[in-house]
């Protein structure tokens, strides 16, 4: 039973006195009750003992006792027997049958040496025994009386008593009422003010005085004071954490122990390519990449921080840590997009490979050759031109390589200055194919150009020349014997698109991206063979580069590949 | 307020963990998968025999995956003999990991080839091939992205893709039977591309599998054998 404190406070208090007055009631019955009778006694008692005088002084007891007994007992409303020692009656108020006096428990208590007084209650009736002198012994004076007299008292009072205590309950009824309605009203009223508060209402509740009520009230405004600032200062820590993850480019994901994400950040969303708001879902409902899970799975299984390097299906590089979160189970999974610099630390691993490479070809040949002059061959017609003629060869090819990776270190510093001009792309394109004319025929390979006379762009004239050259000579050498090379132009807006296809071999496309790399060679084997110092398209790049263009390579199609150069436009 | 809930609600609780295990098992075998296939073409592209050595032995715990999910599924199907989309469910994830685990072996058997080939492919057939491989990698991708989010129309795009996959391993198969006949020492070679194509075209119609299981699961539909689909075998 769900009781409000009011009718608590209410039915305690009814208990209460309901109790106090039962007992008080049970009490006093017996107080009363005795006090009733011990008065009845006394009165008899006092009766007696006038008796019991009387009947030592009066002369002629046989002849005037009946008479005494008779009216002293109706005078009293008493019955009065005398009699002596032996249990003959002498006197008796209403005669009667006595049956065996002397058994009686209070005429024994009478007779009884140094006794003279006996008290009974027998049959309704109070019974006062008195001995008294009678001639050389003793005689006894009984007196009795009803004790119906004392219940009609009895009950007279007890009904008094009992409507006393009926009003006494119905006024402490009433008293009690009013007391707990009165304090259930402010209870309920507090209460009514703290559950607004709790469920966001006005924020503060009104104080009705003091007292215990008055303190709860006011203790319910500072804890809603306290929990209103708690609640900013979490706000704010939040928004400032949900910033912190916005603006980092690694990628954050926090996974709980169910593995679901609690936290994702938009770098992390941007690295793994997961969609809008996977908060609170399984992480490998996103995420299947097996070196990804593995490392989340090690770390939940009590393994502590871990790396682990793996490629996302988008085609990302991503270094990936791992660790526990502080408190409870889950952790945090930290990604680095590292693609770009992986590729920069391989074109650099490359470019000093292929250096030492480079360089180390001609200058052992260079040393064999001289050592062997010297050891004598020198002297010998037969090999001395011929190893001459190698030492000036490789020598040339050192130069040249030196001298290329000098332009370009020059190109990079930014120290070369070009000085775009109007140029015509058909006049140039002419005159590099007059400049590689001898090894196109040699191959046989055939160069078409294709270009209009009105296809001007803004450009230095000897690094276009250079780049033509080099582009064409390199289509040339790379295509087999009876293959095309077409040079054509297309206008794209203020640009101007100069292709370089040819119908080779072509290039993978992976090798594609890195070509324009210093030194960086397909088929290494073959190209060093064909001549070249692999610096030409990492210059040709610069160069363009410089110009404010742009240069790439595509797939050719069926075969081969088609070298680009985009130049702006010349008005 | 543990010992307040029924029983039923209780056991409801261990079915989801488990219906969440077979979920995830699948899934993970679905990105073991996904990564062979895409060491085996980058070690085509490069005649990387290393390479493929390395992604052949990823399929030991493909194989293993796929015995422990079929495992669960019968579990499952005969403890909590399940009914209805859970029964779909369950029984399409026994398929779906067979249509996996074939998928695997067929990355073990592109590596195969590429430590036979011991080099890299002429670029225009690497092309060919890394196109082909990439639109199969898709096609699982979003089959099994459509399955996890009960996407239907992402499954239903994976369906299209597969003519594409088709008509290049037609183009490339003419290409390099043209190659063959005119270099006899490409022969060997040729042959191994060739069958690297064909199993990559497999492996795309793996992928049109799994869509055409995902689309099931969901919509109840059967889109299997249906007029229309053109068939290159």
């Amino acid at each position: 039973m769900n009781l409000g404190i009011g009718s608590k406070l209410f039915l305690a208090s009814v208990g209460v006195i309901v109790v106090v007055e039962v007992t008080a009631a049970i009490v006093l019955r017996a107080e009363v009750r005795e006090t009733l009778e011990e008065r009845a006694e006394a009165q008899l008692t006092v009766l007696a003992e006038t008796a019991r005088i009387g009947l030592e002084t009066v002369p002629d007891l046989p002849r005037h006792g009946q008479v005494l007994a008779s009216r002293i007992g109706a005078a009293t409303r008493t019955e009065i027997e005398v009699f002596d020692s032996t249990g003959e009656i002498l006197a008796d108020s209403s005669p009667g049958v006595s049956g065996d006096l002397l058994t009686l428990p209070e005429v024994r208590a009478a007779l009884a040496p140094g006794g003279g007084h006996g008290v009974a209650r027998r049959g309704g009736r109070i019974l006062i025994a008195r001995a008294f002198r009678y001639g050389d012994g003793l005689g006894v004076v009984r007196v009795s009386a009803a004790t119906t007299e004392l219940t009609e008292a009895y009950r007279r009072l007890w009904f008094l008593l009992s409507v006393g205590a009926a009003i006494g309950l119905l006024v402490a009824i009433g008293m009690t009422l009013t007391a707990t309605t009165l304090v259930r009203r402010s209870l309920r009223r507090l209460a009514g003010s703290a559950a607004e508060v709790a469920t966001g209402g006005p924020q503060r509740i009104a104080v009705d005085g003091g007292g215990e009520i008055g303190r709860v009230g006011n203790f319910i405004n500072r804890m809603a004071d306290d929990a209103r600032r708690t609640v900013s200062a979490l706000e704010s820590e939040r928004s400032l954490l949900g910033s912190v993850l916005d603006g980092m480019t690694q990628g954050v994901i926090g996974i709980d122990g169910d593995r679901r994400m609690s936290l994702v950040n938009p770098a992390a969303r941007t690295i793994l390519d997961l969609p809008g708001v996977p908060i609170g879902e399984p992480f490998l409902d996103h995420v299947r990449i097996p070196a990804a899970v593995a490392l989340v799975e090690r770390a939940l299984a009590g393994g502590g921080t871990a790396t682990a390097e793996f490629a996302t299906p988008g085609g990302l590089r991503v270094l990936a840590r791992v660790t526990l979160q502080r408190s409870g189970t889950g952790c945090i999974l930290v990604l680095d997009d590292v693609t770009a610099i992986r590729r920069l630390e391989t074109i650099r691993r490359d470019f000093v490979a292929n250096v030492s490479h480079e360089l180390r070809t001609p200058v052992s040949v260079i040393r064999a050759n001289a050592e062997t002059l010297r050891a004598g061959a020198k002297d010998d017609p037969r090999f001395a031109d011929r190893l001459i003629e190698g030492l000036h060869r490789n020598a040339e090819r050192l130069s040249r390589i030196i001298s290329d990776l000098l332009d370009l270190s020059r190109l990079e510093a930014g120290q070369v200055r070009i000085e775009p001009v109007p140029v015509a792309v058909a006049a140039a394109a002419e005159q590099a194919r007059t400049a590689i004319e001898a090894q196109a025929a040699a191959r046989p390979v055939t160069v078409a150009i294709d270009v209009g006379a009105d296809v001007i762009v803004r450009a230095d004239a000897k690094a276009l020349d250079h780049v033509l050259v080099n582009l064409l000579d390199n289509a040339v050498k790379y295509t087999g014997a009876g293959g095309h090379v077409w040079v054509r132009t297309r206008r794209r807006g203020d640009v101007v698109r100069i292709e370089i296809a040819d119908d080779g071999p072509g290039i993978a496309a992976h090798h594609r991206e890195r070509i324009f790399e210093r030194f960086y060679r397909v088929d290494a084997g073959r190209s060093r063979e064909v001549g070249g110092t692999g610096l030409g398209l990492s210059i040709v790049r610069h160069l363009v580069e410089s110009l404010g263009g742009q240069v790439g390579v595509d797939g050719n199609d069926p075969t081969g590949a088609v070298f680009w150069v985009e130049l702006p436009a010349a008005r | 307020m543990l010992r307040s809930m029924p029983a039923k609600a209780h056991t409801d609780r261990e079915y989801e963990a488990e219906l969440r295990e077979l979920k995830d098992k699948l899934l993970r075998m679905a990105g073991l998968v996904e990564d062979m296939i895409a060491r085996a073409t980058d070690a085509l592209v490069r005649g990387d025999v290393e390479g493929a050595r390395q992604t052949v032995k990823l399929d030991k715990d493909v194989n293993a995956l796929e015995v422990e999910t079929d495992e669960m599924c019968l579990i499952i199907l005969a403890r909590r003999q399940p009914l209805a989309s859970d029964l779909r469910m369950i029984t399409l994830a026994m398929k779906m990991v067979t249509d996996l685990e074939r998928i695997g072996d067929l990355a073990v058997n592109i590596c195969e080839r590429v430590i036979a080939l011991g080099g890299p492919p002429p670029p225009s057939v690497a092309e060919r091939l890394t196109r082909m491989s990439e639109a199969g990698q898709k096609m699982i991708r979003d089959a099994i992205d459509g399955f996890v989010a009960g996407d239907v129309g992402k499954a239903r795009s994976v369906l299209g893709c597969d003519q594409a996959v088709d008509d290049g391993y037609r183009e490339l198969t003419m290409e390099v039977q043209g190659e063959m006949m005119k270099r006899p020492d490409f022969v060997d070679r040729g042959i191994h591309l060739a069958a690297v194509a064909k199993f990559l075209e497999r492996i795309a119609d793996h992928g049109t599998n799994l869509a055409e299981m995902v689309i099931f699961q969901v919509e109840g539909k059967d889109v299997r054998h249906k007029a229309g689909r053109f068939d290159v075998k």
